[in-house]
């Protein structure tokens, strides 16, 4: 039996460049950082530190920045989306405000911060019938559950599912990473020789993945297709990648694989590209073994939004989307000079680009690995 | 796919259902000394002496398991290579996000734990086995409003259509149990398993109550595939 067709019929999404991907593509062709000082919690930890807030964020009594972020994306969207549409959630900490606040002043129950409690409420806010899933997987948690959807209609198991993905940027987070001493306090430079390490970033967005067959004869308008994916894990340290990039180089080479295409077809990646020393080290290797030292044009928008944790690989691939029907490749905001691993592969201008697929990888905490390859429509 | 064994471990037990045996145990060093020499699968111990409560009982339901298929590890070919972590909870990291949360505001709100931090992950636990083992299949964890075992084995089952060789180990975890289920394909000739995938689905893939599920499972009918 041959598998079923998954296209992209909806979508949006809100990171530090504002509302929208319009947003988020013009300020990457602005060249311009959107990360700034974080203002919204004061810990002494904080002190002369930044990242990808979104500003502005209308957060309600009682509410939190990830449903001030998601709430209005879905209410937008909500008659685009079937109700018998299943939910994948994609988030490392969920409303994790609500354990902050049950630790500091014990005013809610830290158990509202699990995931599971915010899949409810999208399913509520989004009238959906079946009960959903929240994945997990560190910083790879929505590239995966793209992958697990799309997979889930290629085999005919769904017709409609949406993914939602989204995390904040909040004291719990920020410390952690600070303890980790992976933060640069200034803006991050992936891929740059002197880069010092990441920024964090908040972000939601969603996708609506459809079998091309219900697509069709409900009239929707096709964004895109997912055509390929593929996963692994280095199994070598909680928060330090492989050295040799021999695993995501795996995940990479299984998702051409499923997609069925030669790798000469890809026209960029978007890279997962954190700032850190051996996240960008490890990548430029992979890449390099999937594609034989035959590069292409490589970029990282973490420089630009922060780290987004698990709405990293969907924000991703919405840009990769976009850069597909637009024919343009972004720059790697905030490199000055790149690694000399990198060269040849980091795009430091704005490039055309040519042809239709484009491959979107992440990693993350404990070595899981993702990449997915994406087909888009010209505009 | 063929469930090839189930580990489980309970506070002071643990077991497996294949080969019909448990046993007490104190604590992990012991359990871990009980099981040297036998020749059987078991993580680096290196890696493991640094493993947390949690992570520990995660890597010795793994072992129990994968000692429940088979007894040495080169009986399974090129297995660490070629084994993915799935598991589901119905909490995620909870307890975990709320210890290094208040050891970050009882310390004074300057300087987190790193340690402490890595495990608010719900996927810590299930990575931290991967790593002792050298396991490098897909890492994933599973949870929902009302979880059910289905959530595991339906996602092994969808990863193992594109992965042919990829065997699973499948974590369900609450408070007082921890059940593993080994799953590997059903393709070699003379394979052993406890049942079938779609048996242990149609037996108790709907359940979350792991006591219950343990209470199915404790009757062990072995059956030859192919």
């Amino acid at each position: 039996m041959t598998s079923e067709k998954v296209v992209m019929v909806a979508n949006d999404m809100v990171t530090a460049y504002g509302w929208g991907i319009e947003a988020c593509w013009e300020g990457l062709f602005s060249n311009r950082s959107a990360i700034k000082p974080i203002r919204h919690f004061g810990a002494e930890t904080t002190q002369k530190s930044a990242a990808g807030i979104v500003d502005e964020l209308d957060v309600k009594t009682h509410e939190t920045r990830v449903m001030a972020m998601l709430k209005p994306l879905l209410q937008k969207s909500e008659k685009l989306i079937p109700k018998d549409s299943l939910c994948l959630l994609a988030t490392t900490l969920g409303e994790i405000e609500y354990l902050e606040n049950s630790v500091l002043n014990q005013q809610v129950s830290e158990g509202e911060s699990c995931p599971a409690e915010l899949l409810s409420k999208i399913e509520e806010i989004t009238s959906l019938q079946k009960p959903g899933i929240v994945f997990s997987a560190a910083c790879c948690s929505s590239t995966i559950a793209i992958a697990e959807g799309a997979a889930m209609i290629a085999d005919r198991k769904e017709s409609s599912v949406l993914v939602v993905a989204c995390d904040s940027v909040s004291e719990f987070l920020y410390a952690g990473f600070s303890s980790l001493l992976v933060i640069d306090s200034e803006q991050a430079r992936p891929f740059d020789q002197n880069r010092k390490g990441l920024n964090i970033g908040e972000a939601a967005g969603f996708i609506l993945l459809m079998s091309e067959a219900r697509a069709l004869l409900e009239g929707r308008k096709i964004l895109g297709e997912i055509v390929g994916w593929g996963m692994s894990n280095d199994a070598n340290h909680m928060t330090g990648p492989s050295r040799n990039g021999e695993c995501l180089a795996k995940a990479i080479l299984q998702a051409l694989e499923n997609a069925n295409i030669d790798r000469k077809a890809v026209a960029s990646i978007s890279a997962h590209g954190t700032g850190t020393v051996y996240n960008d080290a490890m990548e430029i290797k992979a890449f390099k073994t999937a594609f034989e030292n035959q590069a292409l044009p490589t970029y990282s928008m973490k420089g630009a939004i922060g780290h987004t944790m698990a709405a990293a690989g969907l924000i991703e691939a919405l840009i990769a989307f976009k850069s597909l029907s637009q024919q343009k490749i972004p720059s790697t905001v905030g490199i000055q000079q790149v690694d000399a691993e990198a060269v040849g592969w980091i795009s430091t201008n704005i490039q055309k680009a040519s042809g239709c697929y484009a491959l979107s990888t992440n990693s993350g905490f404990g070595g899981v690995n993702a990449a997915l390859i994406l087909k888009g429509r010209e505009a | 796919m063929i469930v090839a064994g189930i580990g489980w471990i309970s506070k002071q037990k643990c077991g497996f259902f294949r080969q019909n045996q448990q046993k007490e145990f104190q604590d992990f060093k012991s359990l871990y000394q009980e099981f040297e020499n036998e020749g059987v699968f078991k993580p680096s111990e290196k890696k493991v002496r640094w493993l947390n409560t949690n992570s520990n009982r995660h890597c010795f339901a793994a072992m129990l398991a994968l000692r429940d298929a088979v007894k040495n590890v080169s009986d399974i070919h090129g297995l660490s290579s070629e084994i993915s972590l799935l598991s589901a909870s119905e909490e995620g990291s909870l307890k975990a996000n709320l210890e290094y949360f208040q050891d970050y505001i009882q310390s004074g709100r300057k300087l987190a734990r790193g340690i402490l931090f890595t495990h608010t992950l719900p996927t810590s636990l299930t990575a931290e086995t991967a790593i002792a083992f050298g396991f490098k299949g897909p890492v994933l964890h599973l949870s929902a409003a009302k979880p059910k075992l289905n959530l595991i084995f339906e996602r092994s089952e969808s990863l193992s259509k594109r992965a042919k060789n990829l065997s699973f180990l499948c974590f369900a975890a609450t408070e007082e149990l921890l059940l593993c289920f080994f799953l590997r394909p059903a393709h070699s000739k003379g394979e052993k398993g406890f049942c079938s995938l779609s048996e242990l689905k149609s037996q108790v893939g709907h359940l979350w109550n792991l006591k219950e599920v343990f209470k199915i499972l404790k009757t062990p009918v072995t059956v030859d595939y192919l």
